[in-house]
């Protein structure tokens, strides 16, 4: 007589709120205990307390076989509570559903409220095996006498065809008999049914759309309505006449029902099925826009919502319409709901364009700026602001929603593809984007640091115009101490920091005063920072002071000898801590600043002024650098010249996508023959077992086949592939090596699939947009006013030669030489990725060597150049073309050490 | 369709779950992802529940294509949540949560959490009258209150007929006579007796053209007290009309 009723186990579950989970555990234990009674009503109550439990979280899985049992009890208050639990509790691999069957077989010819149950309860617990065997008796219950009933069988037989699709094929003409049911509650249950039916296979059921129609005209039911309405939308783009047909009811229903809802799916369909096209269509259109601005101004929030999502379904066909609302919409990110700035997001994303960029992600911008500050402070105040401040505040969760991480993340996300989207297509004034991509930077606090990395990249790649500025403002990023401290914070968007050592390395021409940046790009404190960052900047820092050195060349001064043996001993003084740099890669490339610099310095300490006799050995003049130069006295230490021409040799343009598939086969090069003979094992399997050895192999591998006919433009074209070549010296080859070539051939050719470095384009801020960009055209835009330069006297100046004002952005990308240009592009293109720019200095040739470090009395001209190895370092883990693209040959091999 | 009919109150508790697909995730962490989105939104936002952080979590694995949306709606101490795919309409829906609670206001007569709580089995029947499988099955509030009472008319004679010598034990299982401290037949009075339907006939919101009224907030607070005295013993209602107070 201790049996507790569920209402019991409640009460004492409130009661003992402090120790519930003692007191579940007790009470599972009597479940045990009662579950097992042979009393029907007692094991029953005991399913009950545990399905309430269930809800709560509890297990009740073991209990099926019981729970079995109590659906079989033949009293319909005991099957109800069985049925429940096996609602709540069954999941598709159920072992005890084997068993139902029959049960449910007997359940469904019982009495009218058994079968009730039963058909609410198969619902859920259907399984294919249930669906074949009962669908006769489901197709059967369609014709039963109580309406009740025929409801519940037509959604019980939708989700047995679910488990079991040929049982639509028995049940179609059934469920069509079903439409004309003179109970509407059957009606609106099958057109919900075939609503759901349609929207995977709209075609089986075109069929269908005279009766639908005819519903559609004559029901009062507005939940039918919306799912007939719904169901259309499906149809219509199958059956181009239906358009036809449904406009003129919808459009009455557009203009006369009084319910909010049914309104809106009538727009909804107009927008999704295709009616809006033509002249009548376009008359809706307006119709329906001004209703959706209605319900936009609307105080009700959910009519809001609902308008937004609509609009975005509206404007790919016509912006015009919703362009109109436009500051409606706008105000609407500025709204408290979270829902609906989402939908405003994308409604923005959708109708940006050239003329409203810049407001958009101005205002888009505000909201992530953490002061709640109306007014968007331009990047050159942001960056002093923060310069001069500690570091700015932590994100704090909750409060309003422009603080919640996944809100800034998604802000964040859209504004950088706002910008991006189409190669920068609605971009008109690249130097703002550009100071947005560092406000945002700041601002953000959220990690979407690569994003901006790469935008950042790609941008001073392809707009020549926009360099200047781009130098200018990265300079200021990497003097910034509090960036950098601020660096190792999640959301710190460090990678930035990435793009700003590589910018300043890489177009150091635009500063009046390189070497100023030197000691930013060597500071101890980088040792904080990301490894492959940090591995940049000592690339950077060579590159700076490469070009600083031979621009100092160019015009030298014995007074700056001093000057430059500082500067010299400074590199090396702080590169020395990084040579024990715990990651490879910032290791050796520190060993290899060492390294060089060791030899510069020695070279530097051993120049005498005016006492150059020896200097000049005539092959110099092999090596354009020096053309301006009288070859035979050069009055300069020679070292100075030894740096530059690692990096500055080629320029680096972006790569067109197509630039891969152009590149022509070498002639004899047969990539489909075998480099190694495939084992006994079958295809498929070797391709799979060898994937893991793939990066060990690719390097020795790489190239071979591309000696034949290597040209410089070759070499030049290979290196901003991206391609990992080896330029072996002309070696012979042998029959070993013939044989050995085409087995390697195909097997490169099977891996090229998945190679990452055969990737059409590899630039990540492309990714958005997969359209061809070899069909647009080449955009110059002329009359833009320079923005002011920012005077800091700390760093480093642009030099002084007034800044270009138009940028021309490099949509096309880089092709090959030789390459067969596609059908698509246009041959007029004027196309700044210049082969010709690149042209005349495509050599690698090393500056000639002081004498004193010459190993023979000559180093061998030929007509070829010194063999050099050009090794592509690869870094690991980080991600992105760019750095693929950006990397350098590090050491020539030809140069001899200086220790 | 629809995925699932969640209800839990202010402090996150399920009150009633149900789940028309398979989850992806355990049900306890799905209540309590929307519960920690939908609880701190104030009165006057939408009824759409559409944060970044959700739609990671919602996405199906299987990538149907299928986007999912939570619509919601607040009473009282409850929060009605359905998460629906885009074969819904969103207002519909709204709407439908209105129907729900209207079935169960008049089939509890002034609903109020407590009687989730008690009658979590008898909520279960009266949605199975309006959703079944996922898909719906009545609109009609009439309809639906008919469908509801025959139910629970056939369970009672059920349990009658079993039980001769029980007093109208009401169609709950497991009112067993002794040690029964809810005064009997509460439940079965109320179900099978002239009880009012109310003025409830209206379907409200966005299919009727009305604005849903606050009524059934005012109601479902108010009546808190007196059924938690009357029908659940006081022993503990002190305790939870605290709770109560100190939720809102």
């Amino acid at each position: 007589m201790w049996e507790r009723t569920l209402q019991d186990l409640i009460r004492g579950l409130r009661a003992n709120k402090k120790d519930e989970s003692k007191f579940i555990s007790q009470a599972v234990d009597e479940i045990r205990q009662e579950i097992k009674s042979k009393d029907m009503e007692l094991k029953a109550a005991a399913v009950l307390k545990l399905t309430y439990l269930n809800m709560l979280g509890y297990d009740m899985s073991w209990a099926s076989f019981h729970v079995v049992e109590v659906m079989s009890s033949p009293r319909i208050h005991l099957k109800t509570v069985g049925y429940l639990a096996a609602v709540q509790s069954f999941q598709q691999d159920t072992d005890v559903l084997m068993l139902t069957t029959n049960l449910l077989k007997k359940d469904l010819s019982s009495k009218p409220e058994d079968v009730a149950v039963t058909l609410n309860g198969l619902s859920h617990i259907v399984t294919p095996d249930l669906a074949r065997d009962l669908s006769q008796d489901l197709i059967a219950m369609l014709n039963h006498s109580r309406p009740h009933i025929r409801k519940r069988a037509v959604l019980a037989l939708y989700k047995a065809s679910v488990k079991y699709p040929e049982v639509l094929s028995h049940s179609m003409s059934r469920l069509k008999e079903k439409l004309e049911d003179p109970d509407p509650g059957v009606v609106a249950a099958t057109v919900n049914v075939l609503c759901e039916l349609a929207h995977q296979n709209p075609r089986d059921y075109l069929a269908l759309a005279p009766q639908l129609f005819y519903l559609l005209t004559t029901s009062s039911n507005n939940w039918m309505l919306i799912k007939i309405i719904k169901l259309f939308g499906d149809l219509s783009p199958y059956e181009p006449r239906l358009v036809k047909k449904l406009q003129p009811p919808i459009t009455d229903l557009i203009t006369t029902t009084p319910a909010i809802s049914l309104l809106y799916e009538c727009v909804h369909t107009c927008i999704t099925g295709g009616m809006l096209q033509g002249a009548s269509g376009n008359a809706l259109a307006r119709t329906c826009v001004t209703k959706l601005a209605g319900f936009l101004q609307d105080s009700d929030q959910n009519l809001k919502y609902i308008a937004l999502l609509a609009m975005v379904k509206i404007v790919p066909t016509h912006p015009e319409l919703v362009a109109e609302y436009q500051d409606m919409i706008m105000s609407s990110i500025n709204d408290q709901d979270i829902s609906i700035r989402m939908r405003a997001l994308d409604l923005i994303s959708a109708m940006v364009s050239r003329n409203n960029l810049q407001p958009m992600v101005q205002q888009l911008l505000s909201h992530l700026v953490r002061t709640d500050s109306s007014t968007l402070p331009s990047a050159t105040q942001s960056l002093s602001r923060y310069t001069g401040s500690p570091s700015p505040p932590a994100p704090t969760l909750g409060g309003s929603p422009s603080q919640s991480p996944a809100y800034r993340l998604t802000l964040s996300q859209r504004i950088l593809s706002l910008g991006a989207q189409d190669v920068y297509e609605n971009v008109v004034d690249f130097e703002w984007y550009i100071s947005v991509l560092v406000d945002l930077a700041y601002v953000a606090g959220v990690d979407v640091g690569v994003e901006i990395r790469d935008q950042l990249v790609d941008i001073t790649g392809r707009v020549r115009g926009a360099r200047r500025y781009a130098v200018q403002l990265m300079v200021k990023l990497l003097s910034d101490d509090t960036f950098l401290l601020n660096a190792s914070d999640a959301g710190s968007c460090a990678e930035v920091l990435w793009a700003a050592a590589w910018i300043c390395g890489e177009y150091c021409g635009e500063l009046a005063e390189p070497q100023k940046l030197l000691p930013y790009l060597l500071q101890p404190r980088l040792t904080a920072i990301s490894p492959d960052i940090t591995a940049v900047y000592l690339q950077a820092a060579m590159k700076v002071f490469g070009f600083w050195a031979a621009e100092l060349a160019d015009r030298w001064d014995d007074d700056d000898l001093p000057k430059v043996k500082d500067t010299v001993d400074m590199v090396l003084e702080r590169t020395s801590d990084f040579v024990t740099h715990p990651d490879i890669e910032v290791q050796e490339r520190a060993a290899n600043i060492l390294q060089l610099f060791t030899f510069v310095r020695a070279d530097l300490s051993s120049y005498r002024p005016k006492t150059d006799a020896g200097f000049a050995y005539g092959e110099s003049s092999n090596s354009p650098v020096f053309d301006g130069i009288a070859p035979a006295e050069p009055q300069f230490p020679k070292s100075l010249y030894l740096i530059r021409p690692l990096f500055g040799s080629y320029e680096l343009n972006p790569v067109a996508p197509s630039a891969q598939a152009s590149v022509p086969l070498p002639e004899g090069l047969d990539l489909s023959a075998w480099i190694v003979p495939p084992p006994d094992v079958s295809h498929v399997i070797e391709e799979g077992e060898e994937e893991p050895a793939d990066g060990k192999h690719k390097k020795s591998r790489k190239g071979k086949g591309k000696e034949s006919g290597k040209s410089k433009g070759k070499k030049r074209m290979e290196r901003t592939e991206d391609e990992r070549t080896t330029l072996l010296s002309g070696a012979l080859e042998t029959e070993e090596e013939k044989a050995e070539k085409e087995l390697r051939r195909a097997e490169r050719l099977e891996r090229m699939r998945d190679d990452p470095y055969y990737l059409i384009d590899d630039r990540p801020s492309m990714k958005p947009n997969p359209v061809d960009v070899d069909s647009i055209p080449v955009v110059r835009l002329d009359d833009l006013p320079p923005l002011p330069q920012a005077v800091d006297p700390q760093l480093p100046n642009l030099r002084s030669s007034p800044a270009p004002v138009s940028f021309v952005i490099d949509r096309a990308g880089e092709m090959p030489e030789g390459a067969v240009h596609p059908a698509s592009q246009p041959p007029e293109r004027d196309s700044p990725s210049a082969f010709e720019n690149a042209a005349p200095k495509t050599t690698t040739v090393p500056p000639s060597l002081v004498p004193q470090y010459d190993l023979g009395d000559e180093i061998p001209r030929t007509g070829s150049p010194q063999p050099i190895k050009v090794t592509r370092a690869k870094k690991k883990g980080t991600g992105g073309g760019k750095k693929k693209r950006t990397s350098k040959p590090d050491t020539p091999s030809s140069v001899p050490q200086a220790d | 369709m629809i995925h699932a009919v969640l209800i839990f109150n202010t402090s996150g508790v399920p009150r009633l779950t149900k789940f028309y697909s398979p989850l992806q995730q355990s049900a306890q962490t799905l209540i309590q992802k929307i519960f920690a989105l939908v609880s701190p939104r104030p009165a006057g936002l939408c009824n759409f529940l559409d944060a970044p952080d959700l739609e990671a979590f919602l996405m199906p694995k299987d990538g149907d294509g299928k986007k999912l949306r939570v619509v919601y709606r607040s009473y009282a101490t409850l929060f009605f949540v359905f998460v629906v795919d885009t074969a819904e309409s969103e207002l519909g829906i709204l709407d439908l949560i209105q129907v729900f609670v209207e079935s169960l206001d008049s089939a509890f007569e002034n609903v109020c959490e407590l009687d989730l709580v008690f009658h979590f089995d008898e909520a279960h029947h009266i949605l199975a009258e309006i959703i079944q499988g996922g898909l719906v099955l009545e609109t009609n509030v009439q309809e639906i209150d008919r469908a509801v009472q025959e139910a629970a008319k056939a369970r009672k004679e059920s349990f009658a007929s079993a039980n001769p010598l029980s007093l109208g034990g009401g169609g709950a299982v497991g009112s067993r006579g002794a040690g029964i401290q809810t005064p009997l037949g509460w439940l079965t009075e109320k179900l099978t007796g002239e009880h009012r339907l109310g003025a409830v006939d209206e379907i409200g919101g966005y299919l009727g053209g009305f604005t849903v009224s606050h009524r059934h907030a005012v109601f479902l607070s108010v009546s808190i007290v007196y059924k938690d005295h009357l029908q659940y013993g006081n022993s503990t209602s002190y305790s939870y009309w605290e709770h109560i107070v100190r939720c809102h």
